[in-house]
């Protein structure tokens, strides 16, 4: 049941080859808004990235010890749900209480990682290839990074190309959508390294 | 329905989100709590435990210790400054405290306290002399329109209450929630009323276009309705440490002119007096005959009023031109004088050049520009 | 496009009521960065710079205040300031603050009004803020360059 492919390859793969956004399409919608400023971007991609671990491990657990023997699968999404709105929730109030400037900045996204479905997403993946728990925790930490790293990387083209005259009409989220597919396209030309999906 | 799958269902939510709930209430116990923090002020003349969260300024306030503050908190009149000597980053002054704080008041600690907030214990240096500012909650018994855009505010103590202040001290005055405007604000006020009536204040409030504070007192406030003031503040009083006062103000900048003459003449000071007076037209005009009644009592005291574009019909037979005219033509030199000025930016910055040019220098130029 | 979170910061002191009465936004739903880059864009067609039009209204401002509050004849324009007491801090948390000058202007030739305050000068020379729609004190880019005769052969286009 469990795929006999290293945790470490699909960390890597969860990161290059099964990006979360540039191949799987998921999280787009806090990607595309919070691209506008490098920083902010950084910081949203790091929020993420520690959501992503935290709820793959939890959720691994949950899905082992509570959900399966307790027969609740019908149940799985729902409570799926509530472990990453509750992780989220205690995620803010750290951020509000350590990292207030990031948090202020951050503002309204933060709580919406709740329904950022990289994260759902990671989770119900590994429910249905049947990870264990290290590949699940690899498989999170290494969506997270890749997350992290799409999101840099269209801020920071977004922040030089806001300098720049461009054609009317192609500044903000066209130009957005424009440069996220171009780098998905790249990012294809990774696909021959690993298969996990 | 089977009843078994219906109760598992609900069963096992309620189980889970319990779990969840109670988690999340110990994670908001230990992170939202900025906790209790304990203030040191003066090294340990006064000592105060306070919920943290808030700006320095409001926790304050909300301690009965009230720091100046003409704008507000906002960051545009630097007066709320307090040195602190720990609990907040050092040498981390913000954007928004830069243009406040020279060098040596960044080396000696100073910030703005409504630009940091209270996280953890913190040792305070705060001026003695704040300790006296108090808050009170008048009545207003009298609203009278002394030009088309200038109101006088007389509001009356509660019983029993005094103020004490020193003439040419400002309040700060809270307007109420009203129209658009959800939250409340407080602005600087010079007091316009003697100084030695302590159970009274008078206030003189011109509207600013799309200001807040005044389009609440110009349209919401009505006699009878009360109003919080704080204070008194401000290093705007008399030094007299010389034989003349020369006094110019614009506008409602009248307000502290007229508490210091009053002042002058009841404690019997020997000063002389000029008060230049700066009006755009004849309509800007008011206290007139006030002034010129203590002109003809008082000698030592004169009257000048300059209306820059008097209106023809008005047949003014007084100054024309902006005060800066009557300024340069009639004071000879900052000998044996001191300069008491207030009103906006533009007719300070002009003042200060001509009395400086004439011999003035900052040590006898004061000056209220909130 | 939903609003990116430091301009949600910036705009909660432009609403009504937090720095002056009416705010700075008047009744426009667009997000602020979509505001300001659809009046650059207005701007871009016309071939003329904010900053180059914050440079005109400020020397007209000027050559107001030194004739402190009477009506001035500069040739193409008469220029009257007012100000009141105070300062005014700039939204954009750039810890810059103007003083409460009004400046109303009149062009000889056709007898149009255009007015101004100092802070929506630097609103507009450093943040090409030209304000809401709906908000009294917009000023449209076209009708501000029109009226200001800009660009004009003999000055530069772009700053």
């Amino acid at each position: 049941m469990t795929p006999p492919i290293s945790p470490w390859i699909i960390f890597l793969a969860s990161i290059i080859t099964s990006n979360m956004i540039l191949a799987n399409f998921l999280g787009m919608c806090s990607y595309l808004s919070v691209s506008t400023e490098y920083k902010t971007a950084n910081g949203l991609g790091m929020a993420v990235t520690m959501v992503l671990v935290l709820t793959s491990a939890l959720n691994w657990l949950v899905y082992e010890y509570v959900i399966v023997p307790l027969g609740l699968v019908y149940l799985q999404y729902i409570i799926f749900i509530m472990v990453i709105a509750a992780l989220v929730q205690i995620l803010e109030m750290a951020m509000d209480r350590f990292l207030p400037e990031m948090h202020a900045k951050l503002g309204i996204f933060l709580p919406l990682i709740t329904v950022n479905c990289a994260i759902l997403g990671a989770t119900l993946f590994q429910v249905i290839r049947h990870y264990d728990f290290l590949q699940s925790v690899l498989f999170g930490l290494g969506s997270g990074l890749g997350w992290w790293l799409a999101i840099d990387m269209l801020a920071a083209m977004r922040e030089k190309l806001a300098k720049v005259k461009l054609p009317p009409g192609v500044s903000g989220p066209a130009l957005a959508f424009i440069i996220t597919g171009v780098v998905a396209m790249a990012f294809i030309g990774f696909s021959g390294i690993f298969v996990i999906q | 329905m089977d009843f078994m799958i219906v109760a598992k269902t609900v069963g096992s939510l309620a189980l889970v989100s319990g779990v969840l709930a109670v988690i999340i209430s110990i994670a908001d116990k230990v992170l939202n709590n900025y906790g209790q923090c304990k203030l040191d002020i003066n090294q340990g003349q006064k000592q105060l435990t306070v919920e943290g969260g808030s700006s320095l300024l409001s926790t304050l306030a909300g301690q009965k210790i009230f720091i100046p503050s003409a704008c507000g908190g906002k960051a545009t009149c630097g007066l709320c400054k307090v040195q602190v000597l720990s609990g907040v980053g050092a040498g981390q002054v913000l954007p928004t405290e830069e243009p406040y704080l020279s060098e040596k008041e960044r080396a000696e600690n100073y910030r703005l306290s409504c630009q940091i907030k209270v996280k953890s214990d913190m040792q305070l240096l705060i001026p003695e002399e704040l300790f006296n500012i108090r808050e009170f909650i008048c009545e207003l018994v009298e609203l009278e329109d002394m030009t088309y855009d200038i109101k006088r505010l007389r509001l009356k103590l509660p019983p029993g209450e005094e103020i004490s202040f020193k003439a040419g001290q400002f309040v700060q005055l809270y307007s109420k929630p009203y129209g658009k405007v959800k939250e409340e604000v407080f602005r600087a006020y010079s007091i316009s009323s003697k100084a030695s009536e302590k159970d009274h204040l008078e206030l003189l409030v011109r509207l600013v276009p799309d200001g807040l504070c005044t389009t609440w007192v110009h349209t919401a406030l009505k006699v009878g309705d009360q109003a919080r003031v704080s204070g008194p503040y401000g290093e705007f009083y008399l030094r007299g440490d010389c034989e003349e006062l020369i006094m110019v103000a614009g506008g409602s900048g009248l307000a502290p002119i007229r508490s210091l003459v009053y002042d002058v003449i009841e404690k019997g000071l020997p000063h002389k007096m000029r008060f230049f007076f700066g009006a755009n037209t004849v309509k800007d005009l008011y206290y007139m005959e006030e002034f010129a009644r203590i002109e003809k009592d008082y000698p030592q005291f004169t009257f000048i009023p300059c209306v820059a574009t008097p209106e023809a019909e008005a047949n003014w037979q007084g100054e024309t031109g902006f005060v800066t005219v009557a300024l340069e033509n009639q004071v000879d030199s900052g000998q044996g004088k001191e300069a008491y000025l207030c009103g906006s930016p533009g007719m300070l910055s002009a003042c200060i050049r001509i009395l400086k040019s004439k011999g003035f220098t900052s040590d006898t130029i004061f000056f209220d520009e909130f | 496009m939903k609003e990116n979170p430091r301009d949600a910061l910036l705009r909660i002191d432009m609403e009504a009521g937090r720095l002056i009465k009416d705010g700075f936004l008047g009744t426009d739903p667009r997000p602020l960065s979509e505001i300001i880059s659809q009046d650059l864009d207005t701007l871009a067609a016309l071939e003329v710079s904010h900053v180059i039009l914050g440079e005109a209204m400020r020397q007209l401002t000027r050559k107001g205040m030194a004739a402190m509050g009477e009506e001035v004849d500069t040739g193409e324009y008469l220029v009257k300031t007012e100000e009141y007491m105070g300062w005014l801090g700039c939204p954009f948390k750039d810890a810059r603050r103007a003083a409460k000058r009004n400046t109303r202007v009149t062009d000889k030739a056709t007898g149009q009004q255009m007015r101004w305050s100092d802070l929506s000068i630097h609103l507009i020379e450093e943040h090409a803020f030209f304000q809401g729609k709906g908000s009294p004190f917009r000023l449209e880019p076209e009708a501000l360059a029109a009226f200001l005769r800009l660009p004009r052969p003999d000055r530069p286009a772009e700053a």
